[in-house]
């Protein structure tokens, strides 16, 4: 009488076998959902790094954009932009370099020494670069954090180039 | 206990049914998010490329497009232009970089418009990535004074 109770096997195996397919579902939803979103950040910071570098520069070119104002620096590893103004007679120098990792700015009276690095950090970057295009242009090429690398124009309509970028000039650029 | 054993069978199927259901929306819910990821960084690129012609149209007196090929693509005339008068075509790498091809996987359209004051750059940047269905990219149009550039060659 004592009959003895059917396991049902198959049954646990199933059971079983779902919830290894569950969990292993939800292991590679997670790795792909993290995939995707680090993507998705990695590239939202790299537009906003770039986006702002270039924003950023043209404004401070277009803002000086006075005649003989506008003067690119090469000093080894990287190049520096040197817009210069007058205030009460009194020429001084807003230099734009790239040290340390950082995009800097620096506001001296032109001629003044000053430390490299002691100029306020705009944005992490890898490397700066500088050159005239066309006699016309100034070509921009950042290298952003994450080693993607972008280049952009600007036309300062005033210098024109009939005045050509003086290199290395008064001021000591970093 | 066959009632059992339906009655089991059934809570699997909807265990199933919902599993693949959430499968389909999670995957696209990551499709979309790879669409939208995909556009942001297009969207970015042809801002730039846009910002980069516009400052070539700003800084040209006159035969505007002119300027911008001759810039573009450094007097290399071998490159796939659709031209006439007021307007040229190219298509663009995925980089954003123009391409010697009459197909890639972006295209831009730039036209010059000018009427008694002003001279307009209109730029277009189409997405080829689907032949079948491409889209609109980003599209912008800028304007500069005529007299202000006669004033200026003066």
């Amino acid at each position: 009488m004592n009959k003895k109770k059917p396991t049902h096997s198959v049954e646990t195996i199933f059971v079983l076998m779902l919830f290894a397919l569950f969990a292993l579902s939800a292991i590679l939803l997670t790795g792909t959902g993290a995939g995707v979103y680090k993507s998705i950040v990695l590239h939202m910071n790299s537009n906003n790094d770039f986006r702002t570098a270039v924003s950023y520069i043209t404004n401070k070119i277009h803002r000086n954009d006075i005649e003989a104002s506008i003067c690119i620096s090469n000093n080894g590893e990287s190049d520096c932009i040197m817009l210069i103004e007058e205030i009460d007679n009194i020429p001084y120098c807003t230099y734009l370099y790239c040290e340390d990792g950082y995009l800097k700015e620096y506001f001296a009276r032109l001629g003044q020494e000053f430390p490299a690095s002691g100029g306020t950090d705009i944005l992490k970057v890898r490397s700066f670069h500088v050159e005239k295009t066309d006699s016309r242009f100034l070509t921009i090429t950042i290298v952003t954090e994450d080693n993607s690398k972008a280049s952009f124009i600007v036309y300062p309509k005033s210098n024109d180039m009939k005045h050509d970028f003086i290199e290395n000039i008064r001021g000591d650029a970093p | 206990m066959k009632t059992k054993s339906s009655l089991f069978l059934t809570e699997l199927i909807i265990i199933i049914f919902f599993f693949f259901i959430s499968v389909a929306v999670c995957l696209r819910l990551f499709a979309t998010a790879h669409i939208y990821d995909r556009k942001s960084v297009e969207l970015n690129h042809a801002v730039v490329f846009a910002q980069n012609i516009s400052e070539i149209f700003y800084s040209a007196n006159d035969n505007e497009l002119d300027m911008i090929t001759r810039y573009l693509f450094n007097d290399d005339n071998s490159i796939a232009l659709i031209r006439d008068d007021h307007s040229f075509s190219f298509y663009l790498n995925e980089n954003f970089i123009p391409i010697n091809a009459s197909s890639g996987p972006y295209k831009c359209i730039t036209s010059v418009d000018y009427d008694t004051d002003f001279v307009y750059l209109n730029l277009r940047f189409e997405s080829h990535i689907n032949p079948k269905s491409y889209y609109c990219v980003y599209e912008a149009s800028t304007k500069k004074n005529i007299k202000e550039v006669r004033i200026h060659e003066e």
